[in-house]
């Protein structure tokens, strides 16, 4: 593994009222790799990403115990505001959600214009560079003013993504990205990973364990809350060192 | 029916009663989404045949112009003062308790919730007692104009509040979440993603509220002291609107001020009928557009 983590958690245990969800994960996340999530349904591995960038708390009766440290720092301090936070680690939905009032380009730069920043190389260029990064730009270029909601749902995900992207942050966090895409489209987000790989530090919950295996380089299996097992990939889908986690992607449950 | 059978046996066949009662059952459903209708029609005929020659919308229009400011036209002319000035009070006291009430944190708001919704319930002359007493005695605002639209302002925030609310609830989730993992404050969240989504629904609350204070007349009679005066009323003189003026028309002898009435009421019902069904298209492409994703 390469030298210093990107995200480390500590004792992170995070709670619906009184029901516990995750209960004491603790793990190191590499810069600039594709860390997946995996676990069957329930097992807390969206709480898990949601803790990661304190969307976890926007929910009432939400708590969160534990630090998660982004370079050093605890992002549960309380000198850290959330929104900052959320600058540096964005975040890509199980089911697409793009701003539906607003053009292409103007859901791209959502993300700055929410925030009453300048985009860096001015708009036009953040737009391109942010939709090329997505692979959409040839799809879209004409119909940069058209409304968001009349892309197909694969396009409006990888729209999603670019306007993650647009705001730079350091670290992704995608929540089932391609759950409700069909296998082309799919497809397309996977070799999107690909691309954004040794750029950003992506993190993303999957149910789908041939994703997981055919993206990842690193794999932290779920159970129940508990982080069960946290190895690189190959290892995980090879020779995996709990037999929980073999029971899993062997099929024996989930 | 077949109660006390130990053993029942499904047939193919037709389902006699059940299939009568399902058609009495549209039949009546049928006659009551009729009813209005015909009695609006009905209203509108009644009116027209009155007014002999009145059906033709140049008639309609050159009485209107020939009346003069101090006849129908002032009251029409006093009419939008008082609702734009009313709806310029109402629609941001109205946004901002529905913002309140579905804002970020919703947690122990139910009791105002209750008291908002149940305000819009309350019979228009007790808005007009309120009026009387608040606006014309104790803030010294007198039979005005002003105290005649914060009364009406009072009357229809709870329409605009109500609507707007219903609105901001059908915004999905999913977008809050997006603004918030963009890293925008809740502020910027309801600004720049929530209300933008909700704009068409709040709007046809708005239009609503603003066929409710455009027809209203019994609190505009507390407001104005119940004083029907003989004199011809000048602008900014909370009696010169449309409803009262039509009501203080018919209260007169004689049967020239009929035709005033009558054109009158013809501009108010009509003005009534286009807002509810600017407001009924914008609900329903809104409506179609929330479904259609």
């Amino acid at each position: 593994m390469p030298s210093e983590p990107k995200l480390r958690v500590q004792d992170l245990s995070a709670w619906y009222g009184e029901r516990r969800i995750l209960d004491r994960i603790s793990f190191d996340v590499p810069a600039t790799r594709i860390t997946a999530i995996i676990g069957p349904s329930g097992c807390g591995k969206s709480t898990f990403i949601r803790c990661i960038n304190r969307m976890h708390e926007l929910i009432p009766e939400a708590r969160v115990q534990g630090r998660v440290e982004l370079e050093g720092q605890d992002v549960y301090e309380s000198s850290v505001a959330p929104e900052q936070l959320r600058r540096r680690v964005g975040m890509v939905f199980q089911k697409p959600n793009p701003f539906p009032t607003m053009s292409i380009r103007d859901n791209v730069l959502a993300g700055l214009r929410l925030t009453g920043e300048a985009a860096p190389g001015g708009d036009d260029d953040t737009v391109e560079q942010a939709l090329r990064a997505v692979a959409l730009w040839d799809e879209v270029r004409d119909r940069l003013r058209r409304r968001a909601d009349t892309l197909s749902a694969g396009q409006q995900q990888r729209l999603c993504i670019a306007r993650a992207l647009a705001v730079q942050p350091e670290v992704l966090l995608m929540d089932e990205p391609c759950a409700s895409l069909d296998p082309i489209a799919t497809a397309r987000v996977e070799d999107l990973l690909g691309d954004l790989r040794g750029r950003y530090t992506i993190v993303i919950v999957t149910h789908n364990m041939q994703q997981a295996a055919r993206v990842s380089d690193h794999t932290g299996f779920f159970l129940d809350g508990e982080l069960v097992e946290f190895e690189d990939t190959d290892i995980i889908f090879t020779s995996p060192g709990d037999r929980r986690t073999e029971d899993y992607i062997t099929g024996k449950f989930g | 029916m077949t109660r006390g059978e130990s053993r029942r046996t499904v047939g193919l066949g037709s389902l006699p009663r059940r299939d009568r009662r399902g058609r009495i059952f549209a039949a009546v459903c049928l006659a009551a989404s009729l009813l209005p209708v015909v009695v609006a029609a009905l209203l509108l005929g009644a009116v027209l045949q009155t007014g002999a020659g009145l059906e033709e919308p140049r008639v309609l229009l050159e009485r209107l112009a020939g009346s003069g400011t101090q006849g129908l036209l002032g009251s029409v002319i006093g009419s939008l003062w008082l609702v734009s000035l009313c709806i310029v009070i109402a629609i941001p006291l109205g946004v901002g308790a529905a913002l309140h009430l579905e804002g970020p944190r919703r947690r122990g708001r139910s009791l105002l919730a209750l008291n908002i919704a149940n305000l819009a319930a309350v019979p228009s002359v007790l808005y007009g007692l309120i009026g009387l007493e608040l606006f014309v005695r104790a803030l010294h605002l007198g039979h005005s104009l002003a105290a005649a639209a914060l009364t009406l302002a009072l009357l229809v925030m709870p329409i605009v509040a109500v609507a707007a609310r219903s609105a901001l609830r059908a915004v999905p989730d999913e977008l809050r979440e997006a603004g918030y993992a963009l890293g925008a404050t809740p502020w910027q969240v309801t600004r720049q993603v929530v209300l933008p989504a909700a704009l068409p629904g709040i709007l046809s609350g708005a239009i609503l509220a603003i066929a409710r204070a455009f027809g209203e007349a019994a609190p505009l009679l507390m407001v104005s002291g119940l004083a029907l005066s003989s004199t011809p009323a000048q602008l900014g003189d909370p009696q010169h609107v449309l409803p009262l003026h039509v009501f203080e028309v018919l209260a007169r002898p004689g049967d020239a001020s009929q035709v005033d009435a009558i054109v009158g009421m013809v501009v108010l019902l009509g003005t009534l009928v286009v807002l509810s069904a600017w407001a009924m298209r914008l609900r329903h492409r809104h409506e179609r557009r929330r479904d259609g994703q």
